[in-house]
């Protein structure tokens, strides 16, 4: 195997993914840059350019109120699988394995083998960062994407308000207002639908080869089985 | 998702001694950690920027709409109109902007109090009247005049293009 097809090999999953985040960030862009302008139209306005649209406040809130549910998908999902268990999920760990686990179970600190992150062999602070430092990246990308909406989303809405002869609104005042937080729950009931979803289904249905399955044959009661 | 924990084999499938002293050397954060230290540093800057030349350009587009009100220079004052407002105006009143506007009675705004600018749209609040303006691709322009506060309604404004 050469080495190019190697390195795709070996990374498919990242990238296949991220291309695709690209390609349909593109398409988005398209597709809300021609939504925005007939709006623009509509008032007799300045339409934007494609560049234009995509450093304005429309485009942002509309990538940054998406982006920041995803984040705070997998932050609770990373966090509540600690100790949350579905029974005969390959979602769940074990069931006698819930909460953070022993040293050695972890191997951190004394446990840490030779070929262990460097800093889960240290026993100070940095161990205890690094041990819940997936989790706190997404929680800190969920916070700083909610809080990019939040900037975005009030811009958005007061340049709506203004071409309504419309007064604005502050940040503190758009922080309580229906728009903030109707685009900040229609997005999390979805995550968290789709995380209950998975965790219940794949108890009971396989998909062969994917190690979000149990593998085919497993009964519906094996728990933290991975295909 | 979850990740089952790899159990790596040693170099001859042996398995791997399962403990290791603290390194001597203090190694740095990993990578995501730095990258996400840049990434607030980022948001942080996008949010603090004030689009101050784009309310110099409103504040000034609506100084020039009142001086030309001032001086009874309507052709000019009509220049400055969002084209479909100046188009309604002329519609209502059938006949050209120029002549239409003085029928209009727009107060003598005075001075600019406030500008409020968010992406192309403007508000500024005069000292006897409230300007909406709209950014075009040769300036701003004044989108509606005469515009007095109606609570959670809508200004209502003596010149509007809606």
């Amino acid at each position: 195997m050469s080495g190019r097809r190697s390195f795709w090999h070996d990374n498919s999953l990242t990238l296949a993914f991220g291309t695709g985040f690209f390609l349909v960030l593109a398409g988005q862009a398209l597709a809300g840059h021609a939504e925005f302008n007939e709006a623009l139209a509509v008032d007799g306005l300045q339409q934007l350019t494609l560049g234009e649209y995509l450093m304005s406040s429309d485009f942002a809130v509309d990538v940054t109120e998406n982006w920041q549910s995803e984040f705070l998908q997998f932050f609770l999902y990373v966090f509540g699988t600690v100790w949350l268990l579905q029974r005969g999920s390959p979602e769940s760990k074990e069931l006698h394995k819930a909460g953070p686990e022993s040293d050695r179970d972890q191997h951190v600190g004394d446990h840490a083998r030779a070929d262990s992150p460097r800093w889960a062999a240290t026993k100070d602070w940095r161990q205890t960062l690094y041990s819940r430092s997936l989790g706190t990246v997404m929680a800190a990308l969920f916070l700083l994407s909610w809080l990019a909406q939040s900037v975005a989303g009030v811009a958005a809405y007061d340049e709506q308000q203004l071409r309504q002869l419309q007064e604005p609104l502050g940040w503190g005042a758009y922080l309580g207002s229906a728009d903030f937080w109707n685009r900040s729950l229609q997005n999390w009931q979805s995550e968290l639908l789709a995380v209950a979803a998975m965790a219940i289904l794949s108890v009971y249905l396989r998909q062969r080869g994917s190690p979000e399955s149990k593998p085919v044959g497993s009964p519906h009661g094996a728990t933290g089985v991975e295909g | 998702m979850r990740r089952a924990a790899e159990e790596p084999p040693g170099r001859n499938g042996t398995v791997m001694p399962t403990t290791l002293s603290p390194p001597a050397r203090a190694p740095g954060p990993p990578w995501p950690l730095r990258a996400l230290a840049g990434a607030a540093a980022a948001v942080l800057l996008a949010g603090c920027g004030a689009p101050a030349g784009r309310r110099d350009g409103a504040r000034d587009a609506g100084a020039a709409f009142e001086r030309a009100l001032a001086a009874a220079d309507h052709r000019a004052a009509c220049a400055l109109l969002v084209p479909a407002t100046r188009a309604r105006l002329e519609q209502d009143e059938s006949k050209p902007c120029p002549d239409a506007l003085p029928g209009q009675h727009l107060p003598q705004g005075g001075a600019v109090r406030t500008t409020e600018v968010y992406g192309r749209q403007a508000l500024l609040k005069l000292t006897a009247d409230t300007l909406f303006l709209s950014q075009f691709r040769g300036g701003w322009k004044v989108a509606a005049a005469g515009c007095t506060p109606r609570g959670e309604q809508p200004y209502s404004c003596t010149v509007e293009g809606q």
